[in-house]
């Protein structure tokens, strides 16, 4: 009778349980903590999936730029006065120097400075960063020193909402195209 | 005493399912709730595809950094603009409205004199380019690029492509 008794109860049956009156009151504060918990948790989830969801637009940032590659590459095939094609001589001068520079800010400040935070186009050499290999970029006269914090090619600064165009140019060096989004 | 003992028992069951019932529903409410605010209305992706429209034109008329051959400064590109580019401004029928969901501009100019050459090219609904200046969640996506492209004789051009996107009723 007894065997058969507790096989019948239910699992949350309070009657398994003797009973005092502490008992009870500790009893009713557990489902009360519980209750409150469960809600507590719901009413995170829900805020948590509204904030999330609010904005349902997808963000374009990994489409908006890629064509700044173009121009890209029409600079550096541009023929400077001298006859010289501007990828040839920043290769032979190993950073942006006279004609080179001149063509690069009329072309990348005449066409994307009012789209764009900042802009620094010149070349990097290969260096240790922080925590990996990174691009460290040499100073140039017309755009001036590289900002690490906002090229996206540095692995050890991760997201930086830039777009980077990186084109190597032979002993470690790489010609640089950096565009970074306003906020 | 024992019809007693039997009825406070059967009385704390009810409660408890009866709660538990209450908890089950709340549960299942707010995961309805959830998941029909996070996949209930559809996501705007207008502005990615005005920006995949103007690549994709931008891919058209340039090649290894230079202007393509037969593009800008052909006539006949520009009546065989959509097929040449291989665009497609169809859209279901369900969603297609008046004169249709998308506009595209191509304007080329001279890079030194900014001179306007004659190979501008516009195609789709010319009435959504007006709304290229305006802001606002139910008008129409807009994008603007400008690139920098050289001809095989070293000419440079400029050259500005604006896509816009309508669609509304689809991501909206």
């Amino acid at each position: 009778m007894m065997i058969n008794n507790k096989k019948n109860q239910r699992f949350f049956n309070p009657s398994i349980f003797p009973k005092s009156r502490k008992g009870q009151i500790a009893e009713g504060l557990t489902w009360v903590i519980a209750t409150i918990a469960i809600i507590i948790i719901l009413l995170i989830s829900i805020s948590l999936t509204t904030f999330y969801t609010k904005d349902r637009e997808i963000k374009k940032d990994f489409f908006t730029d890629s064509a700044n590659q173009k121009s890209v590459l029409s600079y550096l095939l541009t023929k400077e006065p001298s006859g010289e094609i501007v990828y040839s001589d920043i290769k032979k001068e190993g950073n942006l120097k006279g004609a080179s520079g001149d063509i690069a800010l009329k072309v990348f400040n005449g066409l994307y400075k009012d789209n764009y935070q900042e802009i620094w186009i010149g070349v990097s050499n290969i260096g240790e960063g922080a925590i990996s290999t990174s691009l460290n970029g040499i100073k140039n006269e017309f755009f001036g020193t590289k900002n690490p914090l906002s090229d996206p090619s540095s692995l050890s600064v991760g997201y930086t909402g830039a777009y980077s165009s990186i084109i190597p140019l032979g002993d470690n060096k790489f010609f640089q195209a950096i565009f970074v989004r306003k906020p | 005493m024992k019809n007693k003992i039997i009825f406070d028992k059967e009385g704390s069951e009810t409660t408890i399912t009866i709660y538990w019932f209450a908890i089950l529903i709340i549960v299942a409410v707010a995961i309805v709730y959830m998941i029909s605010s996070a996949y209930g209305k559809p996501y705007d992706v207008r502005g990615i595809e005005a920006d995949i429209l103007a690549n994709n034109i931008a891919d058209c008329i340039s090649e290894g950094g230079y202007l393509r051959e037969g593009t800008l400064t052909d006539s006949s590109f520009k009546a065989n603009f959509l097929k040449q580019c291989k665009l497609n401004f169809k859209v279901e029928e369900s969603f297609a409205k008046g004169n249709g969901e998308y506009y595209v501009e191509v304007i080329a100019y001279d890079f030194d004199t900014n001179k306007r050459t004659n190979s501008d090219i516009s195609y789709g609904n010319p009435a959504l380019r007006q709304y290229c200046e305006l802001k606002g969640k139910t008008l129409p996506a807009c994008t603007q690029k400008n690139i920098y492209l050289l001809d095989s004789q070293q000419n440079k051009y400029g050259v500005t492509i604006v896509a816009v996107v309508n669609k509304a009723d689809k991501n909206v």
